[in-house]
C-alpha cells in the first residue's frame, strides 16, 4: 500500500525563502545558448517601480519567416503603455523595437515581466531535408526574488557540525516495514 | 518500583542499541526528447547523495552514510535513548568515499535537503526501514524544479570523467550548482547556476557543468555574454567555451546511452514547449547553417564527431557519419581519451583559445599517429578547413599563382589561411598566399576578400589581410578593411604599370589564425593596350646612306575614345623625320652594309603600349669619303621686314661630294643687297633686335632677286677633310623699311650644315 503525503511538520521554524525589498530590476544575463533572436530587453534608469520603461529591440540571427513576441506579466504588473503583442520584422539583421510602460509593485512582493519572443526558420538536417523549425527566447525581468515553494528548516551540518539552515524539499513516502 | 522498572528498560535499550536504519531515495524527474517535455515523470534514483539519520527530538545526526545507485541506503545507528529519528537526505556527495562532491544549494548557499517523516522508536529494533523517500518538484515562480535532478547531473558529469572511458582524478574543488538563478543559467569557476526555468532542462544543465568541468581540468579564455544558435560570425574564443560546454553535454548524454541534444524547453510547461534544441550528430536543424570555427553549434558538432560512433543513439543507428570511429585507436587511446588528453594538455596551456588550439592540439600530441585523414574528415563536416588549399605552396612572390582580373561576378573559391611543411602539417600559422595578376596601365581594379561563398553569416574564423605588390615587387598598398565584415578590399585602384602585379593575402590576427575565404580581382574600368594589327614596315627596305626609308604601322585599340601614340626609336643611329604611323628613317653614315633596327611602341592615351616591335633597314655606304652622313637642321628665329619673316633653306644634302647642294632664301625684300653670314661657331648674339646667330668667318654680298629669292648653289668637293664639319649660315637684308632695328634688317633663321656622305 503507497502511503504519500507532503512533508509539513518539520523540526524548528519553517520559514519561506521570500524576497528582499523591492529592488531595482534584475534582467537576464545568462549565458546558455539561445535561440538564434537576438532579444534586449533595457530597463532605462534603475528599473526600479512603480512605473518602469522597457526598450525592448528584436533581430533575427537567422532570416526567420515571422518573429512575433507577446508579454507575460505576473501579478501584480500592469501593462500602462506599449502592446501586449507585437509582430517583428523577419529579416536576418533586422531590428524592431519598442518600448513598453508598466506599473510594477513596490512593496518587495516578486513581480515579472516576461518578454516571449518567437520565430520561424527554414531548418535543414545533414541530407537536406528541410523542416520548419519553431524557436523562442524568453526574456524575464523581475522585481523583488522569486520565492521557493520550499521552507527553510534548521539543521545540523553534517560536515562540520554546525547549525545551518536547508530548503526543505517536498517530499513523499512509502512506507517501509 | 516503577522506576527502578524505567531505568532497566533504558538500561536494556543501550545494551541492544544497533539498529540498521535502511530506505532507499529518489526523485520525480521530468522526462524529455528532441521535441520537449514528453508529459511523463519518471521516478529516478538518488545517487551519491549524503544520508543521516537524525535524533527527531534534538536533531544531532546519529549516523551517515551515502545513498548507493539504486538510491538506497543503510546505516547503522545507536539508538538508544532515542525517542524518534528523521531521515534527511542532502543534495550534496560529500560522504561518498574518495567520490567528486558534488552539492547543490540555492544562490544563497543554502543545501537542499529532503527529510523523512519523524519516526518514533519505543524499542530500537534490529532494523528499521524506513521506506521510500520521493523528492518532489519544488517550484520557482511557475517553474519547475528539482535539487536532486541537479545533483544526479552533477553526479553523472563526475561519473563520466572518473569512468574508464577518462579516468580523471576527481578535482579538489566542489563541483556546485545552484538554482533558481534569477538572472538565467550561467558558470562561473565551479559554480553552475542554473536559471529559474532550466531546472528539469538537462541539456542546459549539462552544457553549464560542461563550463564547470572546463574551468576546472583545462582553462577556457570564453569572453561570455549572450550568444545563439545559428551565429557562425561569434568571437572564436566564445564559439569554443560554448560550443566545448554544449559538446560536453553531449559527450556524458553519449556517455549515458543517450542521443546527444541540446535541448531547452519552458520550465513551467509539462508537454513539448521546447525553445531551442538541436541534435549533434546530424547538426539538424541548422546542418544548412553552422560552419566554421565562430559558430558554437559547428565547434559542439565537431568535438562530438570526434568520438562518437557507430553505436551512438542517433538518426542513424549502426552507422557513423565519420572516419573516426569508436574503434579508432589514437596512439593507444580511444578517441574520446585521446580528446581529454588534448583538453588537458595543449588546449588548457593555450592563450585565446580556440579551435585551432584543438587542430594543433590533437597534432602535437600524436604526432607520430594522428589518424590525420579521420581527424580531417571530422573537421571537413562543418567545414573547419584547417590545411592548406590546392594551390599551395604559394607562400611567396616567385610562387605566385595566376589570378586573373574579371569583370563579372566571378571569385576564385575555397582559399584556406594554413600552409605548414611539417608532418603532420601544424601548426598552420603564418600562411601567406600569393597571387600574380596581369593588369595593363589604365586600368581600375578592386582587390578583395569574402567570406566563403558570399555567406551573410561568416561561415569562418577567418580575418583577411590584402597586401598589393606593382610588377617590380615594391608594396603599393596593404589593407584589412574595406570589405564587408572581416575582409579587405582595396577598392578603385589605378594600375600605373602594365605588367605581373601581386596579391598577397594574410592575417595579421593572432586569434583567428585559420580560415577560409574567397579571392578576386575585379575590373572597375579595364584599359585594353593598342594592338599592332600590321607592320612595322620599311619601304624600301635597303638604302644607302643618301636615301630614307619611309617606315608605316597599322595598330587598333578597342576602347573607344583612346588616341594612340608611336615612339619611333632608331637603336642603331640615324634619326626619324615626322612623327605617327607613317614616318622616314634618315639613316647614319655606315663604313659598310648594315641591318639597322627601329624600334616602336605604340601607347594609347592611358599610357598602355602594345608590346615593342621593330623594323629592320639595310643601309649601305654612298660612296663618300665620309663615315657620317650629311645633314641639314634649322634652328633660330628670325626677324620679319616688310614681306614678313624671311625663310632659308637647303636644297639636297650637303653630300662631299655633290654638285646639286645649294642654299635657297625667300620672303625678302626684292632686289635688295643682302648679306650671307658664315661662321663655324654658333654665337647667338643680339643683333639690330633680332639675332647673329653664326659666328660672322665669312660674309658673302648678294642681292635678291625680282621675287624676293636668294639662290646660292654650292658645289662641295671629295674633300675627306671636310667630314662632319658643321657651320652655321643666316642672310640679313638690311634697308627693309618693314623692319625694326637701326639697321632695319630682315633676318632668317640659322642652317647647320653638317658634310658628309
Amino acid at each position: 500500500m503507497r502511503a504519500t503525503f507532503v512533508v509539513l511538520a518539520l523540526p524548528g521554524l519553517a520559514l519561506l525563502l521570500s524576497a528582499p525589498a523591492t529592488a531595482p530590476a534584475r534582467t537576464d544575463h545568462g549565458c546558455k545558448p539561445l535561440a538564434p533572436l537576438a532579444v534586449e530587453v533595457t530597463p532605462r534608469g534603475t528599473g526600479a517601480g512603480p512605473i518602469v520603461t522597457l526598450d525592448v529591440a528584436v533581430r533575427p540571427v537567422l532570416a526567420m519567416q515571422a518573429v512575433a513576441w507577446r508579454w507575460e506579466l505576473s501579478p501584480g504588473v500592469v501593462l500602462l503603455d506599449g502592446q501586449v503583442e507585437q509582430a517583428a520584422a523577419a529579416g536576418r539583421g533586422e531590428v524592431t523595437e519598442a518600448t513598453v510602460e508598466l506599473a510594477v509593485p513596490t512593496d518587495g512582493r516578486f513581480a515579472s515581466a516576461t518578454l516571449v519572443v518567437a520565430g520561424v526558420f527554414h531548418g535543414q538536417d545533414e541530407q537536406g531535408a528541410a523542416t520548419d523549425e519553431r524557436v523562442e527566447v524568453r526574456r524575464t525581468t523581475s522585481w523583488g526574488a522569486a520565492p521557493l515553494a520550499a521552507p527553510l528548516v534548521p539543521a545540523i551540518d553534517g560536515e562540520t557540525g554546525a547549525q545551518v539552515e536547508v530548503v526543505a524539499v517536498p517530499a513523499a513516502q512509502r512506507a517501509g516495514r | 518500583m516503577r522506576r527502578a522498572a524505567a531505568a532497566l528498560l533504558v538500561l536494556a535499550a543501550s545494551v541492544a542499541a544497533q539498529t540498521l536504519v535502511t530506505g532507499r531515495v529518489e526523485y520525480v524527474d521530468k522526462a524529455w526528447d528532441y521535441n520537449g517535455w514528453t508529459g511523463s515523470d519518471p521516478v529516478l534514483p538518488v545517487r551519491r547523495a549524503d544520508v543521516h539519520v537524525i535524533n527527531g527530538i534534538t536533531g544531532t545526526i546519529l549516523a551517515s552514510g551515502s545513498t548507493a545507485d539504486d538510491g538506497s541506503f543503510a546505516l547503522t545507528a545507536d539508538l538508544s535513548l532515542v525517542l524518534s529519528l528523521q531521515v534527511r537526505v542532502d543534495a550534496d556527495t560529500d560522504l561518498n568515499g574518495a567520490f567528486q562532491r558534488v552539492r547543490v544549494t540555492t544562490e544563497a548557499n543554502v543545501e537542499y535537503s529532503l527529510f523523512s517523516p519523524l519516526l518514533p522508536v519505543l524499542l530500537p529494533p534490529p532494523a528499521l526501514d524506513v521506506g521510500t523517500l520521493t523528492a518532489l518538484p519544488i517550484l520557482s515562480g511557475s517553474d519547475e524544479g528539482n535539487a536532486f535532478n541537479l545533483l544526479d547531473m552533477g553526479v553523472r558529469v563526475a561519473e563520466y570523467v572518473a569512468s574508464p572511458l577518462i579516468g580523471a582524478a576527481p578535482s579538489t574543488q566542489t563541483l556546485r550548482l545552484y538554482w533558481p538563478e534569477g538572472g538565467g543559467s550561467y558558470t562561473s569557476g565551479n559554480g553552475a547556476y542554473i536559471g529559474a526555468d532550466d531546472g528539469y532542462d538537462d541539456a542546459v544543465i549539462l552544457h553549464e557543468l560542461g563550463h564547470v568541468i572546463h574551468n576546472l581540468y583545462s582553462e577556457s579564455d570564453n569572453p561570455g555574454g549572450s550568444h545563439t544558435f545559428g551565429d557562425s560570425d561569434q568571437e572564436p574564443t566564445l564559439s569554443f567555451g560554448e560550443g566545448y560546454a554544449t559538446f560536453f553535454g553531449g559527450a556524458v548524454q553519449e556517455w549515458m546511452g543517450l542521443e546527444a541534444l541540446y535541448m531547452d524547453a519552458s520550465g513551467s510547461a509539462q508537454t513539448g514547449s521546447d525553445q531551442l534544441r538541436a541534435r549533434l550528430e546530424t547538426v539538424t536543424p541548422y546542418a544548412g547553417d553552422a560552419y566554421g570555427a565562430a559558430d558554437e553549434l559547428a565547434v559542439a558538432c565537431t568535438l562530438f564527431d570526434l568520438l562518437d560512433g557507430e553505436a551512438s543513439v542517433d538518426a542513424t543507428p549502426g552507422t557513423d557519419d565519420d572516419l573516426m570511429l569508436a574503434s579508432t585507436v589514437v596512439d593507444g587511446h580511444s578517441p574520446q581519451k585521446a580528446w581529454w588528453d588534448v583538453f588537458v594538455g595543449p588546449v588548457n596551456s593555450a592563450s585565446n583559445l580556440t579551435m585551432n588550439h584543438a587542430w594543433d592540439g590533437w597534432l602535437a600530441l600524436y604526432a607520430a599517429d594522428p589518424h590525420f585523414a579521420e581527424l580531417q574528415d571530422v573537421f571537413e563536416d562543418r567545414r573547419l578547413w584547417f590545411w592548406a588549399d590546392v594551390q599551395e605552396p604559394d607562400n611567396d612572390l616567385a610562387s605566385a599563382v595566376l589570378l586573373p582580373a574579371v569583370t563579372g561576378a566571378t571569385w576564385t573559391l575555397d582559399r584556406t589561411l594554413y600552409w605548414s611543411a611539417d608532418d603532420p602539417p601544424a601548426p598552420g600559422t603564418g600562411d601567406e598566399d600569393w597571387y600574380s595578376v596581369p593588369l595593363v596601365k589604365g586600368d581600375v581594379v578592386d582587390f578583395a576578400t569574402r567570406y566563403p561563398g558570399a555567406a551573410a553569416d561568416a561561415d569562418t574564423q577567418c580575418d583577411t589581410w590584402i597586401d598589393v605588390y606593382d610588377p617590380q615587387g615594391v608594396l603599393v598598398v596593404g589593407t584589412d578593411e574595406g570589405g564587408t565584415g572581416r575582409n579587405a578590399k582595396v577598392e578603385d585602384f589605378a594600375i600605373t604599370k602594365t605588367g605581373a602585379w601581386a596579391c598577397r593575402v594574410r592575417t595579421v590576427n593572432s586569434v583567428r589564425r585559420y580560415g577560409r575565404y574567397d579571392v578576386r580581382v575585379h575590373y572597375t574600368e579595364q584599359n585594353h593596350p593598342p594592338v599592332i594589327v600590321a607592320g612595322p614596315t620599311a619601304t624600301p627596305d635597303a638604302i644607302n646612306t643618301q636615301q630614307t626609308a619611309q617606315l608605316d604601322v597599322i595598330a587598333t585599340d578597342e576602347d573607344a575614345g583612346q588616341t594612340l601614340s608611336y615612339a619611333w626609336t632608331p637603336l642603331d643611329g640615324g634619326s626619324i623625320l615626322g612623327s605617327g604611323a607613317s614616318v622616314t628613317f634618315q639613316p647614319p653614315g655606315v663604313a659598310a652594309s648594315s641591318v639597322l633596327h627601329v624600334q616602336l611602341v605604340v601607347s594609347d592615351s592611358l599610357g598602355a603600349e602594345a608590346p615593342p616591335a621593330e623594323v629592320q633597314v639595310t643601309v649601305s655606304p654612298a660612296g663618300g669619303p665620309c663615315v657620317n652622313a650629311a645633314s641639314v637642321v634649322a634652328g633660330g628665329s628670325g626677324k620679319a621686314g616688310l614681306l614678313g619673316v624671311p625663310t632659308l633653306g637647303a636644297q639636297n644634302l650637303p653630300l662631299l661630294p655633290s654638285s646639286d647642294f645649294a642654299l635657297h632664301a625667300s620672303g625678302c625684300l626684292p632686289l635688295q643687297p643682302c648679306t650671307l653670314v658664315v661662321g663655324f661657331t654658333l654665337l647667338s648674339l643680339n643683333y639690330d633686335l633680332g639675332h647673329l646667330y653664326p659666328s660672322p668667318d665669312v660674309l658673302i654680298g648678294l642681292i635678291t632677286s625680282a621675287t624676293g629669292e636668294v639662290l646660292l648653289p654650292v658645289t662641295l668637293p671629295g674633300d675627306p677633310l671636310l667630314c662632319g664639319l658643321t657651320i652655321y649660315t643666316q642672310l640679313f637684308v638690311p634697308g627693309d623699311p618693314g623692319a625694326l632695328g637701326a639697321k632695319k634688317t630682315a633676318q632668317t633663321g640659322y642652317l647647320a650644315l653638317t658634310f658628309g656622305s
